[in-house]
């Protein structure tokens, strides 16, 4: 009977032979990810692969096994050659004017990975024992140069893949921490927000003088509550002039919380073709401004004027 | 005898007795569980910090629990990592706790959504690669970093692999570049030919530097692009270090690599990465520091790979950036001219500390940093030179590097005194991010010689005491280099705090500001003030006004009611380039800015004049009701949108008539309607 490690110990060789085409196909995996629902669970498969996979093969096609960066400085290296290959993409998607998109990232990706596989696994079937002119391998010279630490450190290469095993588990207790702190933080009690009241017009959207028909016409509004008390208004509306006088009768209004009153202002026709300016005014009639230490007033304003009526009877 | 004794005694510590073996085994227990409740302690003690300042009123408790949880998740890992008898893979592995760690200050502050001036400008840059599918997409909040488009490519790249949104995307790439930082700066001490324990210490003493807690973790190009540099400098000292033929062409593509990565994503630690190459270029050119084998070849690849930098980034600055120098150079410039004017005695310095939230230990402590990077850096000089002359830094390329990061690292002293003048303290603070990778490669090595003197005293008191005392060293190091960075508003969350970059976002303006886009539709011209602008500019996608002496929006604010708008050719201007509303916040009639900027860092002195006590602006913005070519189309209770109808050459502004309508000596009535 075959155990695990039987297994792993006759996969090992065909990893080590070809991983940059393993490599390749995991990142080739990456269509069938965008199937897993968006979101964190989807980012933990497929940023690994995002970055790790386009960087690590270029590490590989650009050192030799022997010399090539190992444990954390690997994964670091890595990492953010996959970054700047994904910025790299999109430049490349830019000048050649093709939007940058998920497919076309993700294709363009795809075929510097697949380049830098091919050049990875040209190498190591060059350096492979037994085989290329790199068999007998260079003899070690000591690099004057090496300080007492390095060396000791060329001595340790074993070292490297506990370094690896150490550095997911610390991964692995940091997000924790980080994930923690921040439910903790989410779960704690916050302050309410701040309530706030805003009026605005919802006629079609004014970008000049609003035209009145002979009929006169409904200018529409809005007022959105959003504080946590019921709050009583006076609505108001004026000529603006000198001075201003009233242009409807007063309304007084009581808004829930969170509460949206939809109203208009029915502007009747107009005597001449002058333009006229309309105010429409919201007082909380027992609420203090803090600012101007008066009641707190909103307004809204439009000018007017009548489509029919010629402008030289305006006088 | 029996073997097995006899055995032991031949070799006693590979066969301890077992009752050696079951107290090493319970300390080391006793010291993970320590260490755990210590980390989980120190991340509940920084989250209740936030939850106190977001809920209390201003005290200082909520920097007391925080800089308790700092110092909880910290200094334990500094002290393992510190502790010789520390395996050099475990050291790796609290390398990367202390990245991941050192980023819950930041994560915390604003897990949803930007919230710092620049992160919204960054935001904005990323939506508009997904939204268009193009880079380079005008921005709005900070023109310049559209030119540098490398961390938006990147971040969109993963909305795009992931469905995750732009600001969970952004804390990925955040998260991954601060933990490769912390990483690459070990690397790099490493590289230099630092044992493990020294270069761990430095990563360490790195992240004392101002920027390394909050400035380096926002979303912004810097936080990516300081790692991108840091690794190919990493490359380049590998590139150096390697002998001919052994692998110095992997590094050399390495470095080029990673340099072009920095290159598309940040200026200014571009011009840094250059600066830094080109000291190195130069030692390692020295034949006193460098004269060993195979030199000259060494310094003429430390000399391409420095022109190949230098290439690449003058080809991007030319051709794909040329604003560069004229957003940068002002800084320096102003910078410069201020501190001759305080050194002629005609200027003022700026005050440190101004208008901080900071308590007084956190400023003292940040006076403390300084004299406390001095000291080592003096100490780390003594040992280079002691080592130098007993022969064991024999001249060569390592000698020279050393060298090189140990002058990069002294730069950081003359720089402090750009902090005095106003426009050189931002750019300053900016250098130290890559001064202290040198001042740390110099002061490293003196600290682990501090903790082994320390560890050599026979008396256990002496030894605990020293310790102690190089611990507290590096929690005042730590204190004083946060508060020498951001300001309190930046760090901590609150209650509204009128001209705060970080703490002026209300849900009232986000309400407005998604009204205004619904309403108005997206991409109009604005005008309106800084903080209301970043709202409006990001999360709007509207396009704010960029006030300058040249453009002086401000003065539609400034002038007096009735008064016309000077200069003259501001309102043509603003009709030329079809700017179609303006927002005004009244509170900037009643309160000061706490960041001392209205609109732009370069607001002229005028806007702070204070006539009767009030600002300037006080009783001058309700004429916009009046003005016959603005309409007010919404207000709520400190927001107000006017819709701009300018007069211009073609169409001449006729405006409301100033007497109510009168229909034969009787007023024109109307009337309210409820609609459902």
């Amino acid at each position: 009977m075959i155990g695990i490690r039987g297994v792993m110990r006759r996969l090992g060789p065909l990893w080590l032979w070809a991983w940059p085409l393993w490599t390749l196909v995991v990142f080739g995996s990456l269509i069938p990810v965008r199937l897993l629902p968006e979101g964190y669970a989807r980012a933990a498969v497929a940023v690994p692969i995002l970055l790790l996979v386009p960087g690590s093969l270029t590490l590989g096609a650009v050192f030799s096994q022997r010399l090539r960066p190992r444990g954390i400085a690997f994964i670091c290296f890595a990492a953010l050659l996959g970054a700047v290959w994904s910025a790299f993409a999109s430049l490349a998607l830019y000048a050649y004017g093709v939007l940058i998109t998920a497919d076309n990232t993700y294709w363009c990706l795809l075929i510097v990975s697949a380049v830098l596989a091919i050049v990875a696994e040209t190498r190591l079937l060059l350096g492979w024992p037994g085989r290329g002119h790199r068999v007998a391998g260079q003899p070690e010279t000591p690099d004057p140069d090496l300080s007492d630490a390095e060396a000791n450190v060329a001595k340790t290469r074993a070292a490297t893949r506990r370094e690896g095993y150490y550095a997911i588990l610390a991964t692995i207790v940091g997000v924790s921490l980080l994930g923690g702190g921040l439910y903790a933080y989410d779960h704690l009690p916050h302050p309410a927000p701040t309530g706030y009241t805003w009026m605005a017009w919802t006629s079609p959207q004014i970008k000049g003088d609003i035209a009145i028909g002979s009929a006169g016409a409904k200018l529409g509004f809005q007022i959105v509550h959003h504080q946590s008390d019921t709050t009583n208004f006076r609505l108001s509306a004026v000529w603006l002039g000198t001075p201003s006088v009233p242009l409807a009768k007063s309304l007084t209004l009581s808004i829930g919380p969170n509460r949206t009153f939809r109203g208009a202002i029915f502007v009747p026709p107009l005597p001449d073709g002058c333009t006229y300016r309309i105010v429409v005014a919201l007082t909380a009639t027992r609420q203090i401004d803090p600012l101007t230490k008066k009641p707190q007033t909103w307004s809204i304003n439009a000018d007017i004027h009548e489509t029919g009526k010629s402008l030289k009877t305006c006088r | 005898m029996t073997a097995a004794a006899y055995q032991r005694q031949l070799n006693p510590t590979s066969h301890p007795e077992p009752s050696v073996h079951r107290y090493r085994a319970l300390q080391g227990y006793f010291l993970a569980v320590t260490f755990t409740a210590c980390e989980v302690g120190g991340m509940a003690a920084v989250v209740r910090a936030y939850n106190i300042a977001q809920t209390t009123l201003s005290n200082t408790s909520e920097f007391t629990f925080f800089w308790a949880g700092i110092f909880l998740l910290q200094l334990p890992i500094a002290g393992l990592i510190a502790r010789r008898a520390t395996p050099r893979t475990l050291r790796a592995a609290l390398l990367t706790l202390y990245g991941l760690v050192s980023y819950a200050p930041k994560l915390l502050r604003n897990p949803t959504s930007p919230i710092y001036h620049d992160e919204f400008a960054h935001w904005r840059e990323t939506y508009e690669i997904l939204s268009t599918g193009k880079l380079f997409q005008p921005n709005p909040i900070i023109s310049i970093l559209a030119r540098f488009p490398g961390l938006h490519a990147t971040t969109a790249t993963f909305v795009h692999t992931t469905g995750l949104t732009i600001w969970q995307a952004a804390t990925l790439v955040l998260i991954i570049c601060h933990v490769a930082l912390v990483l690459g700066i070990a690397a790099l001490a490493q590289s230099l030919g630092l044992s493990n324990r020294t270069a761990s210490v430095i990563a360490i003493l790195y992240g004392l530097n101002s920027s390394f807690l909050y400035f380096d973790t926002q979303y912004g190009y810097e936080s990516m692009a300081i790692t991108l540099a840091v690794w190919a400098l990493v490359s380049y000292v590998r590139a150096i270090r390697s002998q001919w033929g052994r692998g110095r062409a992997a590094w050399t593509v390495l470095t080029v690599v990673l340099s072009a990565g920095t290159v598309v994503t940040h200026h200014l630690s571009t011009f840094t990465l250059v600066l830094i190459m080109t000291l190195v270029a130069l030692t390692v050119s020295v034949p006193w520091l460098a004269r060993g084998e195979g030199w000259v070849r060494t310094a003429a690849t430390a000399w391409s790979l420095t022109l190949i930098t230098a290439l690449l980034a003058g080809a991007w600055f030319r051709f794909i950036a040329p604003s560069t120098w004229s957003y940068l150079s002002p800084f320096l410039g102003r910078g410069l001219s201020e501190l001759m004017q305080v050194a002629s005695g005609s200027g003022a310095t700026r005050q440190l500390f101004g208008a901080s939230l900071s308590p007084w230990w956190e400023q003292k402590s940040a006076y403390v940093v300084p004299v406390f990077a001095f000291g080592l850096a003096v100490g780390g000089l003594l040992l280079i030179r002691a080592r130098i002359r007993d022969g064991s830094m024999p001249r060569g390329r390592r000698r020279a590097l050393l060298i090189a990061f140990a002058l990069l690292g002294l730069v950081y002293f003359p720089s402090t005194i750009f902090i005095l003048s106003p426009a050189g303290a931002e750019g300053a603070r900016r250098s130290w991010a890559f001064t202290w990778i040198g001042l740390c490669m110099l002061a490293g090595p003196g600290v682990v010689w501090l903790l082994d003197w320390a560890g050599r005293r026979v008396h256990q008191w002496l030894r605990v005491s020293l310790y102690s005392g190089l611990l507290a060293a590096l929690a005042i190091a730590l204190v004083g280099g946060t508060a020498a960075g951001v300001d309190a508003s930046y760090r901590f969350p609150g209650p509204f705090l009128y001209g705060s970059d970080a703490r002026s976002i209300t849900p009232e303006l986000l309400a407005a500001s998604k009204r205004f886009a619904t309403r108005f539709g997206i991409g109009n011209n604005i005008v309106t003030d800084r903080y209301t602008g970043l709202i409006f500019g990001s999360m709007g996608l509207q396009n704010p006004a960029s006030p300058s002496a040249g453009f002086p929006v401000y003065n539609l604010y400034m002038a007096k009611p009735g008064a016309p708008v000077r200069p003259a050719f501001l309102l043509f201007d603003l009709s030329l380039s079809n700017y179609t509303y303006l927002i005004v916040d009244r509170r900037m009639a009643y309160e000061t800015p706490e960041l001392g900027v209205y609109f732009t860092s370069a607001d002229p002195a005028s806007l702070f004049r204070t006539p009767g006590g009030r600002p300037v602006f006080y009783g001058r913005l309700e004429k916009f009701s009046k003005i016959k070519w603005m309409i007010k189309v919404f207000q709520s209770n400190d927001y107000s949108i006017y819709r701009l109808n300018l007069p211009s050459t073609t169409t001449p502004l006729i405006g409301y008539k100033d007497q109510p309508p009168n229909l034969r000596g009787k007023l024109v009535r109307g009337n309210f309607l409820a609609t459902p």
